[in-house]
């Protein structure tokens, strides 16, 4: 008689777990929302860097052919006796979560925890040319490429 | 009688919970750094012909001048930024995306164009998701 009505009792104590469950999740999610918060951010600045191209040749190159190539440069720096044409983009990852339990009102003090961490990676080309337009340098580095978790650690 | 009560509580709990994770909302804007920069002037520019006042009359005063040795660059540019944001409970993703418009223009010290490079990007930029 005892094991029959543990049987028809047992059905009966999962809901009545969940439903406890899905109240505590539902309070904390209520009462934490204030409190907790959590911040991704992407944000791309740019378009495409290519790598150079191989008939772009040092001594030979001018700088018609390059800005033909690849229009306007994002920076463009003097180097006295030279100067070169940056093309740059820019690719920031970051994230925050925070903890706040604010009690100003109660004890004059307040908890609050918060960690950040973020990373920019860039394409990053840059010619130098003489100061007659010939190419003498260039060189290109694909920072978008790298690993977000490994470089941010590294 | 019991048992149908717990579902719809538990239906009800369910509902709940979804409802207030899911409270929250989706934005999506655009900004735009603008200054009226006409692609089609850029026919009227000859190198070695076309001057330093030439080309400010036809694009106005540049946004940026760099001095060179040899000359000066002026730089012209406007940008067009797309975001994309979404808020729930206690997460936030948001994705950003900035393209431009660029022209340079290398003035020598002559007051001469000697070469010059556009740039015309800003419509490339777009909505993306933030995950």
């Amino acid at each position: 008689m005892e094991a029959a009505s543990n049987q028809t009792r047992q059905p009966t104590a999962c809901p009545s777990n969940l439903g406890r469950l899905l109240i505590i999740l539902l309070l904390m999610t209520l009462f934490s929302s204030g409190c907790v918060s959590f911040r991704v951010d992407r944000i791309n600045d740019g378009a495409e860097v290519p790598p150079p191209a191989p008939e772009l040749i040092s001594g030979k190159t001018t700088l018609t052919d390059v800005l033909a190539r690849y229009g306007a440069p994002t920076h463009i720096v003097d180097m006295q006796e030279a100067f070169a044409l940056v093309y740059e983009k820019s690719f920031y990852r970051g994230g925050q979560i925070s903890i706040g339990i604010p009690l100003s009102d109660i004890i004059k003090t307040s908890f609050n925890l918060e960690a950040a961490g973020n990373l920019t990676r860039r394409d990053r080309l840059t010619f130098i040319f003489a100061n007659d337009g010939v190419l003498r340098e260039k060189s290109f580095e694909k920072g978008t490429s790298q690993p977000l978790w490994n470089s941010f650690w590294k | 009688m019991g048992g149908k009560n717990m579902k719809l509580l538990l239906s009800m709990m369910t509902l709940l919970l979804i409802l207030s994770i899911a409270a929250g909302c989706a934005v999506i804007g655009r900004g735009k750094d603008f200054r009226p920069i006409e692609e089609n002037r850029l026919s009227q520019v000859t190198p070695g012909k076309t001057t330093a006042s030439d080309v400010v009359s036809l694009f106005g005063p540049p946004t940026q001048i760099v001095k060179l040795s040899n000359g000066n660059a002026y730089i012209y540019d406007r940008s067009q930024s797309k975001a994309t944001g979404f808020w729930f409970v206690i997460v936030t993703l948001a994705n950003y995306d900035t393209q431009y418009d660029r022209i340079v223009f290398f003035i020598n010290n002559n007051n001469l164009v000697t070469h010059y490079g556009s740039s015309f990007k800003s419509d490339a930029a777009a909505y993306g998701m933030p995950f």
